[in-house]
């Protein structure tokens, strides 16, 4: 008869606590809980949760990987300047933030070097700040005002589109100019963006009013109508590439759980979502990959602003399982 | 499905792991109301975890009931041009807990 110990050269272990890091496949006894476990690799994503955000904020915007992002921006009980760096287990809020205090920006980038475009103030903002890692400094503004866009890209080449009132108008950054390129197909705001410059999804949003499954793919040159998302919402967030992204959150009328993949053809809904539904959630990887999404923050019901931090984990990662009869 | 909700405060990372969420989903509400499935011997363990405190159903309705009336009376009081603006524009709808 074939044994654990056969195939392994060594016994299964009984320990107190379950072993780390773990190996496919590795079983073990915890004597503490009186349980055979079984070490497997998940076949869906998650959402675990990370540090708490500095404070309570909706409406903020962010860039890089859940390992390394920068937030800024966003509402409070009042419109702030905030940036908070994210080192994968907790947020530091830097000791300066962006030179014009907004909400409902766009941001694209790194942790080092990113982007934040137009938003809120006491009006609609054209205004566009570069970050350095330590600070920000005003650069070429957008071509036209707007809030509620949505950014990709990195620091020195990166697009913008949509925005309120609801508009296709997309503009195209070179890391010094804004050039106003072709238009996507549906005007809207609110919406979900990710991939690089000469090659995005835009998906979701409002126009006006109506939450839109809409998704269009960009090619560097012109937007095009592609499959749609499986839960129409706006104010959702994304994250990825053109052809492995991730869209999550957002608010159906209600504040959304929904956590759907994108292929670079068809999206499909992940059995598990958000740990909270909410929206205007400052997304980051939106030029990073789908593995390394950031949530952070966001609207739980309107008037119950957060400071949770989710971060996302696609499958493949090892987790215990514990063995039964049945 | 059958649920049991606790309320406890997420304090960040570690709250809500990946090994957790692998096993069973964690439901978050307004008031720290978490939902997880009933009859789950992983999730009873998670409460224990986050020294959570566990509530009937309607001691669970009751806590968010009290955050979102007071959310939807905070944008009632709004003025009416600030509850057309975008970030606005939705009055806080009432949740009903499974």
């Amino acid at each position: 008869m074939t044994t654990y110990k056969g195939i392994n050269g060594f016994a299964v272990q009984s320990v107190a606590t379950d072993p780390s890091p773990l190996d496919e496949g590795q079983v073990w006894y915890n004597n503490a809980s009186y349980a055979f476990k079984l070490a497997t690799l998940t076949t869906t994503g998650v959402w675990a949760s990370g540090g708490n955000y500095p404070a309570n904020t909706s409406s903020l915007a962010a860039a890089g990987i859940k390992t390394a992002a920068v937030a800024f921006g966003g509402i409070t009980t009042v419109n702030v300047g905030t940036t908070a760096s994210y080192n994968g287990t907790a947020w530091t809020a830097n000791p300066t933030g962006l030179g014009t205090a907004r909400r409902a920006l766009a941001g694209f980038g790194t942790l080092t070097a990113a982007i934040a475009a137009g938003g809120y103030s006491t009006g609609v903002e054209a205004v566009v700040e570069s970050w350095n890692g330590s600070s920000w400094s005003p650069v070429t503004s957008l071509n036209t005002s707007g809030y509620y866009a949505t950014g990709v890209g990195i620091q020195t080449a990166g697009i913008v589109f949509g925005r309120a009132p609801a508009t296709g108008a997309t503009e195209s950054w070179s890391g010094s100019a804004w050039t106003t390129v072709n238009a996507m197909v549906t005007a809207r705001t609110q919406l979900a963006g990710f991939g690089t410059q000469t090659a995005a999804i835009a998906c979701g949003g409002a126009n006006p009013g109506s939450n839109r499954t809409t998704t269009e793919s960009w090619n560097g040159t012109s937007w095009t109508t592609v499959n749609s998302l499986n839960t129409g919402r706006s104010d959702l967030s994304g994250a990825g590439t053109q052809t492995a992204g991730l869209a999550f959150g957002g608010t159906t009328g209600s504040p959304s759980v929904a956590t759907e993949l994108y292929n670079g053809s068809t999206w499909t809904s992940n059995p598990t979502g958000l740990n909270t539904g909410r929206y205007e959630i400052g997304g980051s990887s939106a030029a990073g990959t789908q593995a390394l999404a950031l949530a952070t923050a966001g609207n739980v019901n309107p008037g119950n602003i957060s400071n949770a931090t989710e971060e996302w984990t696609g499958p493949g990662v090892a987790t215990t399982k514990t063995i039964t009869t049945s | 499905m059958a649920y049991k909700y606790c309320v406890a405060e997420c304090w960040g990372k570690g709250f809500i792991t990946h090994d957790d969420a692998s096993k069973y989903q964690v439901s978050g509400f307004p008031g720290n109301v978490w939902q997880i499935p009933a009859n789950n011997q992983d999730a009873n363990l998670w409460v224990n975890k986050v020294a959570g405190s566990f509530k009937t159903k309607a001691e669970a309705q009751a806590i968010v009931d009290v955050e979102v009336t007071a959310a939807q009376a905070a944008w009632d009081a709004l003025p009416d041009e600030q509850k057309q603006q975008p970030f606005n524009r939705q009055r806080p709808t009432a949740i009903v807990l499974e």
